[in-house]
């Protein structure tokens, strides 16, 4: 141990002394010599000839110190110094061949690094707040495994509880889902028919601004006092954003007083941009207020002191003694707790502390099965444009046998040859990457508008999509990581080719055009292969996405959802109260003449929908069906525009009990009693909201003809429905022709005749723009996205194919000089070039037809898995036949076009300038 | 005296050589350590003296002989080489360990084939 420390100490000196460090070694050698011969000469040797001798005896000098040199420091980084000097040479020499390669590897690592910053910024970058590292989010785990946004939600009575008991945190922050607050005061508003677009708020908890320490731009943050629950001052912090959009960027905005709801509230601050809210979901409010404002702003309900609400989102400070980890084992052992104070349906069975990312469910499944989907797809993309770099090094490496053979004649070792070409692949995926990172800072925010699009619909339109997409020190590790892993490995192939150069055959006449690239057929029909085999997985499933997002702008519903409105408003406290309301509304809207027909029902079309198993008999033998279930009530099917094709729909009486009779559709009839007349035949299911509920009987009294009600993009496979109970409160839906204006006319009418102050809540939804619109978004996101991803691979491979089969023609040009001269015409030649450039493309396409065969057995059977998930093909069977042939139309016309320039350049080849050539 | 006769060096002998030299000798410059190496075989050793200075470093690095720049005996500047005290222990390890492995291939080398 000790002498290796010694030799550690000696070399790290040996390589901190600069300069020319071996001229005491010279010295001694000079010395040595001299002492030699003059020893030869006293044995009577000649002058000369002693010198001669010594010299032999002694060995070169240079080469002494040079091993000298060598053992008495890491020869590396000098020598990585001169490597890259050489390389860059060359890189001068052959512009064109770095530019390309340069490219190349900017478009693969481009691809990866748009997407990982995308996944940066939503699920790894830390919120910007103080002590971001040590923040965490108090997620909750229910017993039915419910995942989403309800883990991270907590009532105001839960979240107190939760703040005084959790003693590994230092402080707990507690911040509302965003809530609308109209500008207009309520008097104003219900004489003047259209609302306009509300503020959102977050309230937040008095801790708010002295724990999470937002910057601020203008003005100052919130203070406790003025934060306190109750007799909270009438003060608001603005966001950015809500100053931007909603106030001009007034530089004079402090201590402004703006209306909102009927009140005075001033503004005291303005938070700086990089404060773009706490995330999950990503949109920033317009401002913050005082969670002691929610019954001022909203006249709803008041979130202090109902327990049954839970829009509070939590987020605290784990103390500076405990590690993350222990301090979420320790959050654990409060759930029982938790739940004996505060009983409920569904209760947590756990509480964790989550790292506090933008977006809230990073740990949820289906979140990771996207991004490593995603993951995939991406990293197939960067493999081509790696086979690509392969390809054109190896093709070059054949140009350069002769170079490095000299060089290790002359005494490089294999190792240094290697070292040198690693250097240079290296560094031309270096600089990939570098363009990588701005082609992504790019296309990151182009993906992101649309993303951002999709998803804000879904989120119910309140406010928009926000997040920091800025490259930061993890996505240019990333890119960087990417590149240089890439540089090495896909470098690594041609390195060890050149660095097996024979010497003979390498510094021979043929040396210079014969490569050794041309005796390695396999590897570059596997390059050529795995190429064409990534494009053509991606073409055929972005066709099949394609041809779905063609589909999808014209899917149509079953239901005429143009003419059908959603109609919402803050429902009354009091749940019974509440529900007589409503059904009084619901008379009130249909005596109207401009309202054709209205329903209520428990989820809205298009917008969500649940799930449960069905058994079809009373027996545990009875066949099951996953379906989708709704309580409707009497007058849903005429609503709807749902035909009851056999028995007959629910009575008035039926619907006010909530009678144990049941509609199934045909569809479900027919999979439960293939033989056998459903009417009168007994059903069981679960018609509690949670899960694994207990199983309740049903008689069937009516069939409805199969639906289009809850995805835009399939038939829904099986629906049973079942009648509303007159204590329930319920979603209320009308059917009308008139103009969307006529209509909020009438139904506001009706609402303030009822209650003046829920006019301000009134929200008119017609269900195509409001919940089939998003549905169609989405998949023509997706869509874009998988063709541009196809397109680029295919530019790769063609790429990939041109650059091998010029190559190989380039080769071979002697050779098919004396063919010409002894009689192959041209046209012989160019079907020579081009079967065997292309047999290793037929190899490719075989593979990917499988690979696509594959990732379309899987779009189907997710399809199966359950009723709920949307149709990405919009019913284009995964198998589509005319998609997989076209598509592999187009990729063959691809392959031929790249392999043809080069192989029609092979036949016309003048047989005396080919043999004189060598 | 022929080529034939001469022996090449076995590895990693030379450090023990250059050991047990400077233990015999004294200090030495690196012109005196091949010498005496080559008189103690009676030149039956083919050595190519640059190598000894590969030998010197690796030892040097390992402090097991110190150097210092000195005159020799016909007035040249010259580096010198020392054990040190550590390099004294190695020695008498490595002469251990070389004798019982030259022992072992000795009496390897007096078998006689049996006869049956």
């Amino acid at each position: 141990m000790r002498q290796r420390l010694s030799v550690l100490r000696a070399r790290l000196s040996g390589l901190l002394r600069r300069g020319p460090p071996d001229l005491d070694f010279r010295e001694e050698l000079r010395a040595h010599e001299a002492m030699l011969t003059e020893d030869l000469e006293r044995r009577g040797v000649p002058p000369d000839e002693a010198r001669r001798r010594a010299r032999i005896v002694l060995g070169n000098p240079t080469a002494l110190a040079q091993q000298h040199r060598e053992r008495r420091t890491w020869r590396l980084l000098p020598d990585v110094g001169a490597d890259v000097r050489i390389a860059l040479r060359q890189f001068r020499r052959r512009p064109g061949f770095t530019l390309i390669a340069i490219l190349t590897m900017a478009l693969g690592i481009g691809v990866n690094t748009t997407v990982f910053s995308a996944l940066n910024a939503v699920a790894l970058r830390p919120l910007p707040i103080a002590g971001a590292d040590r923040a965490v989010r108090v997620e909750r785990w229910a017993q039915s495994g419910l995942r989403g946004t309800s883990q991270f939600v907590y009532s105001y009575a839960e979240y107190t509880w939760l703040r005084d008991r959790l003693d590994v945190l230092a402080d707990l922050v507690a911040i509302s889902l965003p809530a609308p607050v109209n500008s207009r005061d309520p008097q104003e508003l219900a004489t003047t028919g259209t609302a306009e677009e509300p503020y959102v708020v977050e309230f937040v908890s008095d801790n708010f601004f002295a724990s999470l320490g937002p910057p601020v731009q203008l003005g100052r943050p919130l203070t406790r006092e003025e934060l306190r629950i109750s007799n909270s001052a009438p003060v608001i912090f603005l966001s950015d954003r809500g100053w931007r959009t909603r106030f001009g960027a007034d530089p004079s905005i402090v201590g402004t007083a703006i209306r909102l709801n009927g009140a005075s509230y001033t503004v005291v601050g303005v938070g700086a941009p990089t404060f773009i809210g706490i995330g999950n979901p990503p949109a920033p409010p317009d401002f913050w207020a005082s969670l002691g404002l929610k019954v001022a702003m909203t006249s709803g309900l008041d979130w202090t002191t109902l327990s049954s609400v839970k829009p509070l989102r939590l987020i605290g400070h784990v103390v500076p003694t405990a590690s993350i980890a222990a301090a979420s084992a320790r959050a654990r052992s409060f759930a029982a707790a938790l739940v004996a104070e505060f009983p409920s349906a569904d209760p947590t069975i756990n509480l964790t502390l989550e790292p506090t990312t933008y977006f809230g469910e990073t740990n949820d499944p289906r979140f990771l099965l996207f991004i490593s989907l995603l993951a995939v797809v991406v990293g197939l993309i960067l493999l081509a444009a790696c086979a690509n770099l392969t390809n054109m090094l190896l093709a070059r490496a054949a140009g350069r046998t002769r170079e490095f053979a000299l060089r290790l004649a002359i005494g490089a070792s294999r190792g240094r040859v290697i070292r040198q070409l690693l250097v240079e692949s290296v560094l031309l995926s270096l600089a990939g990457g570098a363009v990588a990172l701005m082609l992504a800072a790019w296309a990151s925010h182009v993906l992101w508008v649309r993303v951002a699009e999709a998803v804000q619909v879904f989120s119910g339109g309140r406010g928009a999509l926000l997040v920091d997409l800025s490259p930061d020190v993890r996505v240019l590790g990333f890119a960087m990581a990417l590149a240089a892993v890439a540089g090495i490995v896909f470098g690594l192939a041609p390195a060890r080719q050149l660095a097996g150069t024979d010497l003979v055959t390498g510094l021979g006449d043929t040396g210079a055009s014969q490569g050794l690239w041309s005796h390695r057929p396999r590897l570059r029909t596997w390059l050529i292969a795995s190429e064409t085999a990534i494009a053509m997985t991606l073409a055929i499933v972005a066709g099949l996405l394609a041809r779905g997002l063609d589909r999808g702008g014209s899917a149509q519903a079953s239901i005429d959802t143009r003419h059908l409105y959603y109609v919402g408003y803050a429902s009354v406290p009091d749940p019974v109260k509440a529900a007589s309301f409503e059904r009084q509304l619901l008379q009130r809207l249909t005596a109207d003449p401009a309202v054709s027909a209205g329903t209520l029902m428990s989820t809205i079309p298009f917008a969500g929908t649940w799930t449960r198993d069905v058994y079809g008999g009373s027996d545990s033998t009875s066949s099951t069906i996953f379906s989708h279930l709704k309580t409707v009530s009497s007058t849903y099917f005429a609503t709807m525009g749902v035909p009851l094709v056999r028995g007959r729909g629910f009575t008035l009486d039926e619907a006010d009990t909530g009678a144990p009779v049941a509609v199934v559709s045909a569809s479900a009839a027919r999979r439960l009693w293939p033989d056998r007349d459903p009417i009168g035949q007994t059903i069981r299911f679960s018609p509690e909201p949670r899960r694994g509920g207990s199983l309740a009987a049903f008689t069937v009294i009516g069939v409805a003809s199969d639906a289009r009600t809850v995805n835009i993009s399939r038939d829904d496979p099986a629906f049973v429905y079942w009648p509303t109970k007159r204590s329930d409160e319920y979603a209320l839906v009308i059917g009308s022709t008139r103009s969307s204006s006529a209509i909020t006319t009438a139904i506001r009418q009706a609402l303030g005749t009822m209650d003046q102050n829920l006019l301000r809540t009134l929200a008119v939804v017609q269900i195509e723009d409001g919940f089939v619109r998003p549905q169609r978004v989405l998949p023509a996101a997706i869509g874009t996205f998988a063709m541009a991803l196809a397109v680029l691979s295919l530019a790769l491979a063609a790429a990939g194919i041109f650059g091998i089969v010029s190559f190989v023609a380039s080769q071979r040009t002697r050779e098919f000089g004396i063919r010409t001269a002894i009689g192959a015409t041209s046209s012989r030649l160019l079907r020579l070039v081009l079967t065997e450039g292309l047999a290793p493309v037929g190899i490719g396409m075989v593979l990917g037809l499988v690979a696509a065969t594959g990732i379309a057995a899987i779009f189907r059977s997710v399809l199966q898995l359950s009723p709920s998930s949307p149709d990405l093909l919009f019913g284009v069977g995964a198998f589509d036949p005319l998609t997989f042939a076209a598509m592999t139309l187009v990729v063959s016309v691809a392959a031929l076009s790249a392999a043809a320039l080069p192989a029609w350049r092979a036949g016309r080849v003048d047989p005396l300038t080919a043999l004189r050539r060598s | 005296m022929s080529d034939e006769t001469r022996i090449d060096l076995m590895q990693g002998t030379l450090d023990l050589m250059v050991l047990k030299t400077l233990q015999a000798m004294g200090p030495l410059h690196g012109y005196g350590l091949a010498r005496r190496i080559e008189q103690l075989s009676d030149d039956a050793l083919r050595l190519n003296q640059g190598t000894i200075y590969a030998s010197l470093l690796r030892l040097g690095e390992r402090g097991l002989i110190a150097s210092a720049w000195g005159t020799s005996d016909n007035n040249r500047r010259a580096k010198f080489y020392s054990l040190t005290r550590a390099g004294r222990r190695q020695l008498e390890a490595q002469t251990q360990s070389w004798k019982r492995s030259a022992g072992v291939i000795g009496r390897l080398l007096k078998l006689t084939p049996e006869t049956d």
